[in-house]
């Protein structure tokens, strides 16, 4: 049985004043699947993103989402308002039937547990980052959408998250749909690499680093663990 | 006691039940001016309840609506910014009321009470539209209140778990409408946004949850209009301004007082 689509993008297009931000892009997500959407900045990652959750609009195409799907989100850029007062563990609670282990528990695997009772509005951007993929992570996800989710994260930072990521994928199962602006590094679980400049430029599947050779870092080898070389074969030339 | 004062008691505590929790949204949601919109469009509604025959409260219900809905659909087409659509509306609105109260009222509009309160108007069945539109106002606060919280925390969170973001919007702005509908007796057209906005901004500096800071304004609502109430008929002044003053202490006393959790 091959397995289930859970959302596919038929064709979108968006213009934004009279440029083109999306040229005909399709793709599909299946279950159990981790997709990489990689582009430099402005390739129309973070709009491709929100058509898929119904915040925008597309000009034309189609989004099919199945049924029985529940979305874990994580947005890019993330102001929670600032006049409400709300703690962390309420803001996690909102709008969503969470008993109070699971809340412990979901808390404990995204390292936040000691910042349940903080004010939401005192995190730092890594512990928002975290707060953000626990309340993903409460909703039961079988998709979970990661806007850029390591941005403004030291390299520690970056690993732990993204060893925290691998984990959740290959535990709870979850299908994966990652957007990062790092165009040559994605993390080795990623099945599928999908690269955008307004269209689909190529897709395909990582290869795993080659020691030592292109990334000499002090992380180098834990890095290597968690992240793979992805070879863009594009067959045509973009006036950059 | 006077009957009068009694009735006026009555509306009034139950007025800064319902302004004293939905203004905790307008100050969240930064919807001051959106507020004072809708109030400014209230003296179209007296004429529109005077020349239907519908009487008061409906009129200002009917206007407040469609200011609404109207507000909200300009707002969707995004050709301005949102002050500017808001200003447009607000002063047309007040400049539309007065010249038709004008025309259907004729010379015995009592202008100065509509703009600035008066609670000799306030009649028993005044007191009933009152309170069947806090009823109303808590039963859609207590069903909706998480998912209009996380909407106003983060738009997009909401959208993305499966809010319809317009339909709250709409809800938020007609509960607004029906509080206008209510307070503009007690307080006058120019006055009713700071019911909506100083009790919350008051409550805002001691509450560590939305609930609290819901319930604190609350309190902060009934102790201002009580304050008022005596003042107004004590010095024999508009009601109105009586209450924003009594407002206008607590909200000072609450920036003075050292900043200390008091739950």
């Amino acid at each position: 049985m091959t397995p289930k689509t859970l959302i596919s993008a038929n064709h979108i297009n968006l213009s934004h004043h009279g440029k083109k931000v999306l040229d005909e892009v399709s793709f599909e997500l299946k279950a159990g699947e981790f997709i990489t959407l990689i582009g430099p900045n402005g390739a129309g990652k973070s709009s491709l993103i929100k058509i898929l959750l119904g915040l925008i609009a597309p000009d034309n195409g189609k989004i099919k989402k199945s049924k029985n799907i529940r979305l874990g989100y994580t947005p890019q850029k993330f102001i929670a308002n600032e006049f409400i007062p709300i703690s962390v563990a309420d803001f996690l609670k909102l709008n969503q039937k969470i008993d109070t282990q699971f809340l412990i528990d979901t808390a404990t695997l995204t390292g936040i547990e000691t910042r349940l009772h903080l004010p939401l509005n005192s995190l730092s951007g890594g512990e928002m980052q975290r707060v953000l993929l626990a309340r993903a992570l409460l909703a039961k996800p079988n998709v979970l959408i990661l806007d850029e989710p390591a941005q403004n994260l030291d390299v520690d930072g970056q690993m732990q998250l993204y060893q925290l990521i691998q984990d959740i994928h290959q535990q709870q199962g979850c299908a994966v749909l990652m957007v990062s602006h790092d165009l040559h590094r994605v993390m080795k679980e990623s099945t599928q690499v999908l690269c955008l400049y307004h269209h689909i430029c190529c897709m395909g599947q990582p290869e795993a680093i080659i020691k030592d050779s292109q990334f000499n870092h002090l992380f180098a080898n834990q890095m290597d663990e968690l992240m793979a070389t992805y070879e863009h074969h594009h067959n045509h030339k973009h006036k950059h | 006691m006077e009957d009068f004062i009694i009735r006026a008691a009555l509306a009034a505590i139950g007025i800064s039940i319902i302004a004293g929790s939905l203004g905790c949204f307008v100050i969240w949601k930064r919807m001051s001016y959106f507020s004072e919109s809708i109030s400014h469009s209230a003296l179209l509604g007296v004429s529109l309840g005077l020349v239907s025959g519908l009487g008061l409260h409906f009129g200002l219900l009917i206007v407040g609506a469609i200011f609404s809905i109207l507000i909200v659909v300009l707002q969707q087409r995004q050709f301005l910014s949102n002050d500017a659509i808001l200003g447009i509306f607000s002063h047309i609105s007040l400049s539309l009321g007065i010249v038709l109260l004008a025309l259907v009222g004729g010379a015995n509009t009592d202008y100065f009470s509509l703009l600035f309160g008066d609670i000799l108007s306030i009649s028993n069945q005044d007191i009933i539209w009152i309170y069947a539109i806090l009823v109303l106002v808590s039963i859609l606060l207590s069903i909706f209140w998480q998912r209009l919280l996380l909407l106003t925390l983060n738009e997009e969170l909401g959208v993305a778990s499966g809010l319809n973001r317009l339909a709250y919007q709409l809800l938020f702005m007609l509960m607004i409408a029906l509080t206008v509908s209510v307070s503009v007796q007690i307080v006058g057209v120019l006055l009713i946004t700071s019911l909506l906005i100083i009790p919350p901004a008051t409550a805002r500096v001691f509450a560590r949850s939305p609930a609290q800071m819901v319930l604190l304004s609350i309190v902060v609502s009934m102790i201002a209009v009580v304050m008022g109430l005596s003042g107004s008929i004590y010095y024999d002044v508009a009601t109105g301004p009586a209450i924003v003053i009594a407002l206008g202490i607590l909200f000072l006393l609450s920036q003075i007082l050292p900043k200390r959790n008091i739950i």
